[in-house]
């Protein structure tokens, strides 16, 4: 007996998407390593080994590394004990507190550096209340002395939600019987949580970590804004304009790549084995979180009061920056005005930028809304040939850097097609929005995915077996049934391609073509009142930025975490 | 199939013939084969595992088999999508869409056939009439109880007027005191109709019941087939004689076959017996005797009955029932009888027994193993 008539479209989609995913991620990978690796002798590692024995390249390396290394231990630091408190404790105004420990991620860690600069550099506030005080003698420019310290302190105020979502979501997986059982057995609370609760935690820790580990180590816009030039992504976007002359900014995007897939591998080695044993137990117990009462709740307020403090520093300032008529040498800004928000609204440029970007963010994600919902569906619930494939290449971009598929797309498609749409040097718009789709997709992926296995099977059988077609079955049943998932996914997609940094400061060269982000950048680095403008127009973006996550974590509830986690 | 028999398939049957399914290393369907007449309530009975869920799934094209053919009304149905079959099938876990009301559920079908929306309307008040569920209509499935949802995902699958229903352990997650409901209602519905419903459950209580026709299955084989009554007390093998009740076996061999009765050497004297039609015996044969304990009954032998005489070492009241354990030499036995007041039956003391020649049943001593 044959098949029932299967269809040819899945395959048809399928290969489709396979076939987009080579063109816009295989290829312009293929074109970074050739053109790292291939000589007009043919096969060389020279570039490569160059980035690794030249001191000045080394130092490059070396610092990158510091960094990325440095912010995923303090983001530990910070998310631990956070992700331990938030799983396992009842107190009042957690759920408010939830909420704002996603608010650093809506602020490019560039435009919070803004704000930071105000504060700490040697005209900032810190500066002036010192001298206020009598406590030095001459303005000090804090972050010019420290400017490694002062990435890893925004970077990691960035960051640790994504690690904090990933640690919540691992800890409140963990079957409470377990920990139940280790404590009938005579293991105090903190020994339970180093023996049992922590390993049961590892691969949403690893996860986490991976992620913020990448993000750090490929960051463009924070050392740019600080000024410190040597590092990788600083000294890739230096080679930017000498794409296609010297092999060596082609050979430094491979060595990221290299170390963010080295990063990646290693992480789900370490996932796999851990997830073996973590499986074992399944939920039979509802957990019971414990009320905190007395001086442990007094702690947790002051530690959650102090980390959003800190974490919003960045934030407030640039509100600050945008409100001020002027802010020198002084504690607070003297003179206030709603000018800058009028004038980030009214110039050229930016509405150029905003109306670039809103274009870019929803073709983005319109892409990745159908190529994401496709794919989850041809894993999960058409299990044809080549869709493991799919699954994995899907992925793939959670491990290649921005960075890394930018440079890729200018070297690749303004060499292959000079002068077409497709070469981001006359018009970048195209390959912006499908950059930002690509590098979202995972993030559509899961979410399509997860609301896939949680929405059984049986509903669309029931459909079928009741006269629908596929097609109907999908429109009727699947679709409607996966709303909130979708839209999530949707929302996080067009809201990280409103921020992406990397890719729109490579990619879109002429003024025109600036999305919102290389616009403050643009207006940073401008006139006068260029860093007031910048704020403002950061400011806009922030507040379009956090409704869009507030909705998505509305629509999402807990499985918030589920849209960050690696592997 | 040749035409003659497919002109003499009557509209609504469902004809299975030698379906094997495998999945990986495990066989789920193994040749098996079997035909529902138009209106029939058949069902598939087995335990869980056994694959008749495998082999509904089949009937609605949700699974593909690897070889054999099922038709309806005598058409192959193997080209057909499972939406074109017609056959709609009642879930186990009821499926019933957590966005859509009541009256979109069951109207779902309905709109796949592209009814007017006024025929819709009509057709979707009288099902929900003929459920019980009248001024439900507009809640959603979360808002019902069990067996609410049971009547909706009944009425969801009968509004489409189909000549063929399938359902899917439709009991299974409902209490005891609904479930004796929900059986009298799910009889009732079929009397009502003339569709046929093929009825999959591991509850041999529920098929006895209900059922038509049964057809009884174990690791993937069809073991019997036939009505309750003559699974029940002919049973074709060991397999249905242990699934579908209880059953004293006593080893035996066969001493003679005179017709329709056979003789039987058992342990406890030279028994007539008889068997489930289809099945030669030769003699001196190792076979088995198979006796329900509520046909061993006290007293001594009237006409052509088996007796013997055995202790009753143990004797238990079950309320309506009395049961006991006989022993003769090193042969047990159970009996259940009516209890009354006064019974004729002491424990630690011999009584005499009979069991009549047609509640005496020879089978085979190999055959399906027993699983249940």
């Amino acid at each position: 007996m044959n098949r029932p008539s299967t269809s040819i479209v899945p395959h048809l989609i399928l290969w489709g998407i396979l076939a987009f995913l080579a063109v816009f991620l295989g290829w312009p990978l293929l074109h970074v390593f050739r053109g790292a690796c291939i000589d007009e002798g043919g096969f060389s590692l020279t570039y490569m080994l160059a980035l690794v024995t030249d001191p000045i390249q080394l130092q490059a390396l070396g610092n990158s590394l510091t960094i990325a290394v440095l912010v995923t231990i303090s983001c530990l630091l910070v998310s631990l004990p956070l992700a331990w408190f938030m799983a396992r404790r009842s107190f009042p105004g957690k759920a408010l507190f939830a909420g704002l420990l996603l608010v650093p991620l809506i602020l490019p860690p560039f435009v919070g550096a803004v704000g930071l600069k105000t504060l700490f550099a040697r005209a900032g506030s810190l500066s002036a209340l010192l001298i206020r005080m009598g406590l030095v003698d001459g303005p000090v420019d804090w972050l010019g002395r420290f400017p490694l310290l002062g990435i890893v302190i925004l970077e990691t105020m960035h960051l640790f939600p994504v690690l904090y979502l990933n640690l919540v979501a691992s800890f409140a997986n963990i079957d409470p019987s377990l920990e139940d059982a280790a404590a009938n057995l005579g293991a105090p609370p903190w020994r339970t949580f180093l023996r049992v609760t922590l390993p049961l935690a590892m691969p949403g820790i690893f996860a986490g970590a991976t992620l913020v580990f990448i993000w750090a180590f490929t960051e463009l816009g924070t050392p740019l804004v600080f000024g410190l030039r040597r590092v990788l992504p600083v000294m890739i976007y230096d080679s930017v304009s000498e794409v296609g002359t010297n092999p060596m900014g082609y050979a430094r995007v491979v060595l990221v790549l290299l170390i963010s897939a080295l990063g990646f591998w290693i992480s789900k080695r370490l996932t796999r084995r851990a997830q073996r044993t973590a499986t074992l137990g399944r939920l039979t117990v509802q957990r019971q979180e414990t009320a905190l009462r007395g001086l442990p709740l007094a702690g947790v307020y002051l530690f959650l009061v102090a980390i959003l403090v800190v974490a919003l520093l960045p934030h407030i300032s640039v509100l600050m920056i945008a409100l001020s008529r002027r802010w020198f040498l002084s504690v607070l800004p003297e003179g206030w005005t709603l000018a800058f928000f009028g004038q980030a609204l009214g110039s050229d440029l930016t509405q150029r930028a905003m109306l670039n970007s809103l274009f870019l963010a929803l073709t983005a994600c319109v892409i990745d809304v159908v190529v994401g919902f496709c794919i989850a569906w041809l894993c999960v619930r058409r299990k044809l040939v080549g869709s493991d494939w799919l699954d994995t290449v899907a992925m793939l971009p959670i491990a290649v850097p921005g960075l890394v598929i930018a440079f890729g797309y200018l070297g690749c498609f303004s060499a292959h097609f000079p002068g077409s749409w497709l070469d981001p040097r006359t018009n970048p718009m195209a390959l912006l929005a499908v950059s930002y789709a690509v590098r979202r997709l995972p993030y559509m992926v899961r979410a399509a995915h997860a609301g896939l296995q949680q929405t059984s099977i049986t509903y669309e059988e029931a459909a079928t077996n009741l006269g629908a077609s596929p097609l109907r079955v999908i429109r009727r049943i699947t679709l409607p049934l996966l709303t909130a998932n979708l839209l999530a996914g949707a929302v996080l997609c067009f809201a990280f391609s409103m921020l992406e940094v990397s890719d729109s400061l490579i990619l879109a060269q002429s003024e025109q073509f600036y999305p919102i982000t290389k616009a403050i950048y643009t207006l940073m680095e401008g006139l006068e009142n260029g860093v007031n403008v910048a704020a403002a127009l950061g400011t806009w973006a922030m507040a379009l930025l956090g409704a869009g996550m507030l909705w998505a974590a509305c629509l999402l509830g807990k499985r918030m975490g589920a849209m960050f986690r690696a592997g | 199939m040749n035409p003659e028999e497919r002109r003499d398939m009557p509209d609504g049957a469902i004809q299975v013939d030698s379906v094997t399914k495998r999945f990986g290393d495990v066989t789920a369907l193994n040749e098996v084969s079997f035909t529902v007449d138009p209106g029939e309530l058949f069902f598939l009975l087995g335990p869980s595992g056994c694959g008749k869920t495998t082999m509904l799934r089949i009937l609605a094209g949700l699974e593909t088999p690897d070889s054999g053919t099922v038709s309806f009304d005598g058409t192959d149905v193997a080209t057909l999508s499972p939406y074109q079959r017609g056959a709609p099938m009642v879930f186990q876990n009821y499926a019933l869409w957590p966005h859509l009301n009541v009256r979109d559920n069951i109207g779902f079908g309905l709109v796949e056939r592209r009814l007017p929306r006024r025929e819709i309307h009509a057709r979707v008040d009288d099902i929900l009439a003929r459920v019980g569920l009248e001024g439900y209509g507009l809640r959603l499935p979360g808002q019902l109880s069990g067996g609410q949802q049971q009547r909706v995902v009944l009425a969801r699958a009968l509004v489409v007027n189909p000549s063929i229903v399938l359902l899917d352990e439709p009991l299974s997650n409902l209490d005891a005191k609904l479930r004796a409901d929900m059986r009298a209602e799910i009889g009732r519905l079929h009397r009502e109709t003339d569709i046929a419903f093929v009825y999959v459950t591991h509850d041999q209580v529920e098929s006895l019941s209900l059922a038509d026709r049964m057809a009884v299955i174990s690791s993937g084989k069809l073991v019997g087939i036939g009505t309750p009554s003559e699974l029940y007390h002919r049973p074709p093998n060991r397999f249905c004689a242990d699934f579908l009740g209880r059953a004293n076996l006593l080893p035996a061999t066969v001493n003679a076959v005179d017709g329709d009765i056979i003789r039987i050497q058992t342990p406890f004297g030279d028994w007539r017996a008889c068997s489930a039609p289809g099945q030669t015996w030769s003699v001196g044969e190792s076979v088995l005797g198979m006796i329900r304990p509520e046909s061993v009954t006290p007293g001594a032998a009237t006409e052509g009955a088996n007796s013997f005489s055995a202790v009753a070492e143990n004797v238990q009241l079950a309320g309506a029932t009395l049961e006991i354990e006989l022993r003769q030499g090193e042969t047990r036995c159970h009996a259940t009888i009516l209890s009354r007041y006064a019974p004729p039956v002491a424990a630690g003391q011999s009584h005499d027994w009979h069991v009549s020649a047609d509640n005496t049943v020879v089978i085979k001593e190999s055959g399906e193993p027993v699983q249940a």
